[in-house]
């Protein structure tokens, strides 16, 4: 299974009449880990969420340029959402596991819905994500119990597991660790940094530690523009821009 | 030393203890005239109903009023048909219409169905009796239970069509986007995520609604009229508890009160148990979301 680059051009994003993300030229680079930093409010989430067409159910907000997967515009009539979302899945900030599902129904619900029938596959392949996403050891036994029982950090791997049970190229995770204590943050990273060899990866994080532990490329987003983008150890250790140097060393944000 | 205490807080402040207390007596005041009158109606009709409620009441056609005895199977029987058939034509349209409205009613259309909602939610019942008159009883040239469930349909739908879109408000945005972001579909997102999550708030409105048509007299009286027999399809007369309850009381027959009593005990109980059971239910599943 081969990772797949995303690219964006002139990405703008509004809310109403507010401008949230003015004009991203970005690469979100295969089998690679991309870092996405910024003070609260930079635009950072808003343009992950683009990334995805999470925006498409937001009534207000409004999405123009250009976004590739491949060499394929997702916006502009190149894919539809549904298509995109099995190509391109997300974690989110807080663990959202369906209440109403086990363990294993939440794995298989999405898979099922896309035509994946057979027993034995589905059982393969709640085995092979829980292994990926570091989880299976600690749940195997039991499947077919409610997933809330999990706790918040063992529901975040769920979450993961089940974002790879559909076979993405990219994983988009917008902050998955900023609900989880220490310990479950460390296996968080520790996943991440297994998934990249398969997986096209972009993390938002307001953690910047996290950022240069986890990351291959960093961009650091201001007031809805990307100031500079580049790999993760020259970002950290010889930014180009005096805001990134600024908000990097703790100087403001 | 209370007169040593009262005499060191300033008159304007002991001014304000006692409005507060004032405030606090009159809102007691209020509270009892609107509980003691439904306790006295809910004593009434247990006392007097329980004592003559009878297996042969529940179980036996009334006899002719210059006999004692009799019972009212009928219409127990008829409620539950006339009832059952409008809850099931209702919840589809009511649940369907509470998920648009939730789901896909953020425009124009979806508004103006909640508000229509919430004006046929208070809609005197007799209305709708009307409205199933004309559609109906005029058409067929007859009363029917087909009537009587249209109309107690009607006044069924909104109720529920109102909670489910309020229940379905209740699940967590963040759950459809969970769903949004696996590559689901609107439908699947909305049967198979976020209705389930939403159900015990959704049967809750189901039951108060069924609670609420069970007891309604006014839209049964020239639609499902009534029956003295054991009812013979949904396109004839049937009795109803209600309309009984009504006839009977108004009749000039001493053992026919009383029966009216027993129905009427019969009836509240019901709508009561559906009531506990809709808000046990409720509660028990808002701490179910709460945890989860």
């Amino acid at each position: 299974m081969m990772p797949e680059r995303m690219q964006t051009k002139d990405l703008r994003v509004y809310f109403g009449k507010t401008e949230a993300v003015k004009g991203v030229d970005m690469e979100i680079r295969p089998g690679a880990v991309t870092a996405i930093i910024g003070p609260s409010g930079c635009g950072k989430t808003t343009f992950l969420r683009s990334l995805n067409r999470m925006h498409d159910n937001t009534r207000s907000a409004r999405v123009t340029g250009h976004v590739y997967l491949g060499d394929r515009d997702i916006y502009n009539g190149g894919m539809n959402p549904v298509e995109l979302r099995i190509r391109v899945g997300m974690v989110f900030q807080r663990p959202n596991p369906f209440p109403t599902m086990s363990i294993r129904e939440n794995i298989t619900f999405a898979p099922r819905r896309h035509g994946m029938r057979r027993r034995s596959d589905l059982q393969d392949l709640v085995e092979e994500v829980l292994r990926q996403a570091a989880l299976w050891d600690e749940v195997k036994d039991r499947l077919d119990d409610p997933a809330t029982g999990l706790s918040g950090g063992q529901q975040q791997r769920l979450c993961i597991a089940r974002a790879l049970a559909v076979r993405p190229k990219v994983l988009l995770m917008d902050e998955p660790a900023s609900a989880l204590d220490p310990t479950a943050t460390q296996r968080i990273e520790e996943l991440i940094f297994d998934l990249k060899a398969e997986y096209t990866i972009a993390i938002v994080t307001h953690n910047m530690q996290q950022a240069a532990r986890v990351s291959d490329y960093t961009a650091f987003f201001y007031m809805g523009e990307l100031i500079e983008f580049g790999e993760t150890d020259v970002i950290f250790t010889n930014p180009k821009e005096a805001q990134t140097e600024a908000y990097i060393t703790g100087r403001f944000g | 030393m209370s007169e040593g205490v009262s005499q060191t807080i300033p008159l304007r402040l002991r001014l304000r203890f006692l409005r507060d207390r004032i405030l606090v007596g009159l809102c007691v005041v209020a509270l009892a005239a609107a509980v003691v009158p439904l306790v006295w109606v809910l004593w009434d009709v247990v006392s007097v109903g329980a004592a003559h409620l009878s297996v042969e009441f529940l179980t036996s056609l009334p006899e002719p009023p210059t006999r004692p005895g009799g019972g009212w199977a009928h219409a127990f029987l008829g409620s539950v048909v006339v009832v059952g058939s409008a809850i099931l034509m209702g919840i589809p349209v009511g649940v369907g219409t509470g998920i648009y409205m939730s789901e896909y009613g953020n425009n124009l259309l979806g508004r103006s169905t909640r508000f229509l909602c919430e004006v046929m939610a208070g809609l005197p019942s007799i209305v709708a009796g009307i409205v199933a008159y004309g559609l109906i009883v005029v058409t067929m040239g007859r009363f029917s239970a087909l009537s009587g469930a249209i109309a107690l349909a009607v006044l069924f739908v909104p109720i529920v069509a109102i909670t489910t879109q309020e229940a379905l408000a209740l699940v967590p945005r963040h759950q459809r986007e969970g769903a949004f972001a696996l590559g689901l579909g609107d439908a699947s997102t909305t049967l198979r995520v976020v209705l389930p999550a939403a159900m015990g708030n959704v049967l809750t409105g189901i039951m108060l609604a069924t609670a609420r048509v069970a007891g309604e007299t006014a839209p049964l009286l020239f639609t499902a009229f009534n029956s003295r027999f054991w009812m013979e399809g949904l396109d004839q007369p049937t009795a109803t508890v209600p309309v009984n309850i009504y006839n009977y009381a108004i009749s000039p027959f001493d053992h026919w009160h009383d029966q009216a009593w027993a129905g009427a005990f019969v009836l509240v109980s019901v709508v009561l148990v559906l009531n506990v059971a809709a808000r046990t239910l409720w509660a028990r599943r808002a701490r179910f979301m709460a945890g989860g």
